[in-house]
């Protein structure tokens, strides 16, 4: 029975490296370059933007994940959404004021009225 | 243990693996001492990231950095298109926003339902109660690939394990099969049972 402890030993020690947590993180895993691949966002940045919100206590990974996501398709979509603007207006040159327009015209888009107004 | 995407980890407190979530409160950091110190945290009203974080965010770490931005924005828009400086800078704004709008409303249903932790679920409630319905289903895949990319370093570990033991349980059944048959013959040699070589070196044909 001595060598099912040594063998459980070797295995916990290497479970610890395999840390779940870590799994977007860590730098020397097949798996984590897959999920890397599918984030073209840094995921610890768009956490600590979530941190700022006091209400916010504890989100799983998976949250952070789909948040970083969906930033993502939402930025393509924001894109698309203004280049209608600058389409319209005969330039190939995407500016300020079309994304102006593009958060005027789209409903889902309302909570953003007011962000281009104050200063950056 | 850290990130390799950005080294902008501040703050990062990882609870153990059992969990596979991250704590985001701040009133367990360190900095809360020097919060309570300041004339301005004396009442208790929450500074905006007074006493989140312990101090005040510095403006790159509230957003996003803008090459990946122009990237995928540029996904967006057909080939020859460009991007004006000051429309990437306000996109910045707008993306931080973005983050902020749905985690609020992740974390509000959270709270409605007495749970402290906003898991995948409750990101998706959010986008299709803020107008973001059209985004569900492209994530609902997009996690799924998440999960199998992620699943495949569990079972490493406890297969491993698995089949060790497993030889090792084959090895005690025979072993325990054979001590039988000696006694059997009516040997009257006390075995005892500690290396499965020794005990085979005792078996007679």
């Amino acid at each position: 029975m001595e060598n099912v402890d040594e063998i459980a030993k070797e295995n916990s020690k290497s479970n610890v490296t395999n840390n779940d947590t870590d799994v977007i993180q860590e730098e020397n895993e097949p798996e984590e370059e897959k999920s890397e691949k599918m984030l073209h966002l840094p995921i610890s940045r768009v956490r600590t933007i979530m941190k700022v919100d006091p209400e916010v206590h504890i989100a799983s990974q998976e949250a952070v994940f789909l948040i970083t996501k969906s930033t993502e398709l939402f930025l393509e979509s924001l894109a698309k959404e203004a280049y209608r603007f600058t389409a319209q207006g005969k330039r190939k040159t995407l500016q300020k004021k079309d994304i102006d327009n593009a958060i005027e015209s789209a409903d889902c888009l309302s909570f953003l009225e007011g962000v281009l107004d104050a200063p950056h | 243990m850290d990130n390799s995407e950005s080294g902008d980890d501040l703050g990062n407190n990882f609870l153990p693996v059992e969990s596979q979530n991250f704590l985001v409160q701040g009133e367990d950091l360190d900095d809360d001492g020097d919060a309570a110190l300041t004339a301005e945290n004396t009442d208790d009203s929450n500074q905006g990231g007074g006493d989140k974080p312990g101090y005040p965010l510095r403006e790159q770490d509230r957003f996003l950095p803008i090459a990946n931005i122009a990237k995928i924005m540029k996904r967006g828009i057909p080939e020859p298109g460009k991007i004006a400086k000051d429309a990437r800078e306000c996109v910045q704004e707008c993306v931080s926003e973005f983050i902020s709008f749905i985690t609020s409303e992740a974390s509000e249903r959270c709270q409605a339902e007495k749970r402290k932790t906003i898991n995948g679920e409750d990101i998706l409630f959010a986008m299709t109660t803020l107008g973001f319905d059209n985004y569900v289903e492209p994530l609902k895949l997009y996690l799924q690939k998440y999960r199998e990319a992620t699943k495949s370093d569990k079972p490493l570990g406890t297969s491993e394990i698995y089949e060790e033991m497993t030889e090792e349980t084959f090895n005690a059944q025979a072993l325990a099969g054979n001590m039988l048959t000696t006694d059997q013959n009516g040997q009257t040699e006390t075995v005892i049972y500690t290396y499965p070589d020794q005990m085979q070196q005792f078996q007679l044909a």
